[in-house]
């Protein structure tokens, strides 16, 4: 077996693994704080990546563009959750869930009313070049890439453990009905989750575009399959979707290099939710007896 | 008052026919109109069929899917692939039946064991498993489509498309039908039990897993039908028709249409289809559709969740709400009798006609209410079901000994021992009283005994069947029935509603009989009756057809017991069924313990806190405190009891002396 072709493929599938795993963490962040599971996230990457794209197509220095996106994922996750979330706060966790897939087909739309049906290739952040260490080859944008996530879940973990807003939202999706009751508001921290889920939107969305072309199909259903690796971990755990990500990533990785079946890569996202499901079911009923 | 209700009825029924008058006009159009017409005509239908698929599933059981696309896909492209074999299409449309419900089966199992939106993200996975790995390889991609041939029979040739408009219409009116046809029925209630409690359906003997896979089941092969019809109509089928997108699309079509109706998701469907044409010539137009279909799908979540069916409700209930406003408020006495008066005619507006029962005149409705608003006379209530019930009991009795046994029963949760080495038993026609202090044990005990908690040591017996490892829906069938300390009811469903559920613990259903409306006639009247039966028995006749969401903390304890009567136990477990009841109320509760031991033969496990209540009706009584039983036996005794009187620090001695 050739090693040196089993960790290249391992490394290519942490690198899609931990994009999965940053849009991962945007589902796991709305779903854990205010129990909406947000199918609108992989078109608010979409529509965020776009955004990016224009703001490169305008020459800016590719920091600048990106703090600008920043700045306009903020916006748009506060105006999500002032214009249709916190309206649906007190309905059923359906009804949320099926108006963030109005907001996906929405935002599918915009898209390419704005931006145009053509696919655009969108610029990487940084060339193409290779680094060498004990004899393998780790590319940049791969260093990069790797380096983003890291820092972003550190970040989203800081920011859940030690932060006063993060212990809002902690006490919060413990038990609502206290945290209110010793000042916590719910919009507050509906406000703080829908815009850092935003904000890991826009991040998933200028990680993904340079490596495929950017359009308004490809990235939503990219992230369904982020989704289900969130799944893994419950939809609730954030390490649980990061490792749920890689974990899909390396697999996937292995199945392009070594099943050669047509298409098999693509029976896996639903091989997996069956697995989570088996997995959930069975950690359920296991907390369940513990519980008796 | 009669006269009024009898105009009210006509004006229903003039409702109704002006309705299906429209309805059939508007279905008609296309055959006047040119091709192109009934092309849209046909793919209005066939939206609507999709749609009214998701309608049932979500308005009905409650659950989401996202990837029915791919059970209309796994129909037109088995299609297809067929009638390249040759296959006549008639003897394909079993095969696609049966594809779609292997299919759901295959979803649906894994999904439903667990609760929440997991099968919403286990349908949309599997969509994108259908549309990237299965529909891309039989589709061969964006090349070359695969051709699906409509069907060539009983003479008519369907190519053309006022034919093929007429067979799709046919279809979907068929299926339509079946499906209001359950709705009223068993399988139906069933259904809208499960999206409202699932605790409450389990514990009068639904079975909530089999019910959900049955919604999917038929939600997804009414898809696949859709999907066929839709395949027929554009002829080339690829990936793309059937892609997960299209399935978001036709949740839209369903939000917009109203989940939960049959006939909003054809209106609905027939807008969608239509509208893009006001579109012709504009460049990326899927991409239009795509955002109105959203925003429409955001707008009515927000504002009108009840979908287009339900703008005439909403209408209604704001020209109801002026006119109350504008009404100066009515005097004394009256002014009860006129918010009766709404109620009915809200109900009128409300629901669509559930019951043909508009024959009961209103004056007895108000005699009832007014018997039970003054002086319950409980004693009268010598109904059918009771009678029923006594027949049953006696020959249960016939094996003698102890109904339900408590066999050191241990339970903890984390570091807590809730219950430590509980055992006792309750003897057949007994009213036992189950006390204790706060956190004793006692709804612990019963959700042991009901089958929510699994003990971790210990056994339970009931007329001798250990009930360990059982379902909690498989013990009510075996007649143990409960209320819950918490009020559980079906909130959105009628009182009369609430308690027709509980046919389950007897009957679970038959999917095709419903479907079809056999035999199910004289069961549902029988339900009736017997639900009616009790609803009288506890003074409730009068709220029969309120929704039971709209009704007070105490009034739902009586609903609950009456709806644990329906279901026709052997055995009632009560859980603090006074709490929150006045003086007398209590007193009256008393009365009905003892109607049901002496009247009904049936076994009462009690838990109350109102010592008056136990100490004066209970035949034994057993204490617990910290999770283990400190005493039990008669009242007298139990008082006397020194470690009992300890436990409960003196208050229990003041109580009762008292």
């Amino acid at each position: 077996m050739d090693f040196k072709l089993l960790f290249q493929t391992i490394l290519s599938g942490l690198i899609s693994g931990s994009i999965y795993g940053v849009l991962g963490l945007g589902f796991v962040v709305t779903y854990k704080a205010t129990r909406v599971l947000n199918l609108a996230h992989g078109g608010m990457a979409m529509f965020l990546a776009f955004v990016a794209l224009s703001f490169l197509h305008r020459h800016m220095n590719y920091g600048l563009a990106l703090g600008l996106t920043a700045l306009a994922a903020i916006a748009m996750g506060i105006t999500i959750d002032w214009t249709i979330m916190r309206p649906l706060r007190n309905r059923p966790p359906l009804d949320a869930a099926v108006a963030s897939l109005g907001l996906l087909l929405t935002l599918q739309g915009l898209a390419v009313i704005i931006f145009g049906a053509q696919e655009k290739v969108f610029p990487a952040a940084v060339p193409l070049r290779f680094v060498s260490v004990a004899g393998f080859n780790f590319s940049y944008p791969q260093l990069l890439g790797f380096g983003c996530v890291a820092v972003a879940a550190a970040l989203i973990g800081v920011l859940f453990k030690w932060t006063r807003a993060g212990t809002a939202i902690r006490a919060y999706v413990e038990n609502p009905e206290s945290a209110r009751g010793l000042g916590v508001s719910p919009f507050y921290v509906s406000t703080i989750a829908w815009s850092v889920a935003a904000l890991l939107a826009a991040l998933a969305g200028v990680m993904l575009a340079p490596l495929t072309l950017l359009d308004s199909l490809r990235m939503p259903l990219y992230s369904v399959k982020a989704l289900v690796a969130a799944l893994l971990g419950g939809l609730n755990s954030l390490s649980g979707a990061i490792i749920g990500g890689l974990l899909l990533g390396v697999t996937e990785a292995y199945f392009q290099g070594y099943i050669h079946v047509r298409d098999s890569v693509n029976y896996l996202p639903f091989g997996l939710v069956v697995l989570a499901m088996l997995y959930q079911g069975f950690r359920g009923n296991r907390k369940l007896v513990r519980a008796a | 008052m009669n006269a009024k209700l009898q105009g009210l009825m006509a004006s229903r029924r003039a409702r109704q026919i002006a309705a299906v008058t429209v309805a059939a006009a508007v279905c008609s159009i296309p055959l006047f109109g040119s091709h192109f017409t009934a092309f849209i005509f046909t793919l209005g239908v066939v939206y609507g069929l999709a749609a009214m698929s998701l309608s049932m599933l979500t308005g009905w059981v409650g659950q989401a899917s996202l990837g029915h696309a791919a059970f209309a896909g796994a129909g037109a492209f088995a299609t297809a692939k067929l009638q390249t074999h040759g296959w006549p299409f008639l003897a394909i449309m079993p095969v696609v039946v049966g594809a779609a419900l292997l299919f759901s089966l295959v979803v649906g199992i894994p999904a439903l064991r667990i609760r929440g939106l997991q099968l919403a993200v286990a349908t949309l996975a599997f969509g994108y498993t259908a549309e990237r790995g299965v529909f891309e390889q039989m589709g061969g991609g964006y090349s070359n489509d695969t051709v699906l041939h409509r069907p060539h029979a009983f003479g008519v040739d369907f190519l053309n498309d006022k034919n093929y408009y007429l067979l799709c219409l046919a279809i979907a009116v068929v299926l339509t039908l079946l499906a209001a046809n359950l709705r009223h029925r068993t399988m139906g209630r069933g259904m809208m039990a499960v999206r409202e409690s699932e605790t409450v359906f389990s514990h009068v003997g639904g079975n909530v897993a089999s019910y959900k896979l049955a919604g999917f089941c038929i939600s997804a092969v009414y898809a696949a039908i859709a999907g066929v019809l839709l395949g027929g109509l554009i002829a080339n089928i690829n990936k793309d028709l059937f892609n997960v997108q299209f399935g978001f699309y036709i949740l839209a079509v369903a939000i917009v249409g109203g989940m939960g109706s049959l006939i909003g998701p054809y209106i609905a469907g027939l807008a969608f289809a239509w509208y893009p044409q006001l579109f012709a010539g504009v460049t990326a137009l899927q991409y239009w559709t795509y955002m109105i279909g959203g925003l429409g799908m955001v707008f009515f979540v927000l504002l009108l969740p009840g979908g287009l069916v339900a703008i005439p409700k909403r209408v209604g209930e704001l020209l109801v709400l002026l006119k109350g406003r504008l009404a100066k408020a009515p005097e004394g006495e009256d002014a009860a009798d006129e918010s009766g008066e709404v109620e009915i005619d809200l109900r009128g507006t409300i629901l669509a006609a559930p019951s043909e029962n508009g024959d009961s005149p209103t004056t007895s409705i108000r005699a009832l209410a007014a018997r039970s608003r003054a002086e319950v006379s409980l004693l009268d209530g010598e109904t059918g079901s009771s009678r029923r019930m006594r027949g049953r009991q006696a020959n249960s009795n016939g094996s003698g000994g102890t109904l339900l046994d408590v066999e050191g029963v241990c339970i903890s949760f984390g570091g807590t021992i809730a219950l430590s080495d509980v055992s006792f038993s309750v003897q057949p026609r007994e009213v036992h009283g189950l006390v204790g202090p706060n956190g004793a044990g006692k709804s612990t005990l019963f959700n042991c005994v009901t089958g929510i908690y699994r003990p971790s040591e210990g056994r339970i017996f009931f007329k001798g069947t250990d009930l360990t490892g059982l379902p909690s829906y498989r013990r009510a069938r075996l007649g143990i029935a409960r209320t819950f300390q918490n009020i559980n009811v079906l909130p959105n469903l009628t009182v009369l509603e609430n308690l027709m559920v509980a046919e389950q613990a007897h009957w679970s259903g038959n999917l095709l009989r419903d479907a079809l409306g056999l035999d199910s006639h004289h069961r549902q009247e029988k339900v009736r009756h017997a639900a009616e039966a009790n609803l009288e028995f506890l003074g409730l006749a009068h709220l029969r057809d309120s929704v039971a969401g709209d009704l007070s903390h105490g009034t739902l304890k009586l609903v609950e017991l009456a709806r644990a009567l329906t279901s026709e136990p052997e055995m009632l477990l009560l859980d603090e069924p006074a709490a929150g009841l006045s003086m007398q109320e209590s007193e009256r509760l008393g009365e009905v313990l003892r109607q049901l031991r002496d009247e009904l033969q049936l076994t009462v496990l009690i838990v109350e806190h109102d010592m008056a209540l136990v100490m004066g009706n209970c035949n034994t009584v057993t204490v617990l405190d910290y999770g283990r039983v400190i005493a039990s036996g008669p009242p007298d005794d139990v008082r006397n009891d020194p470690n009992v009187i300890a436990a409960y620090l003196g208050t229990i001695h003041e109580e009762v002396l008292a």
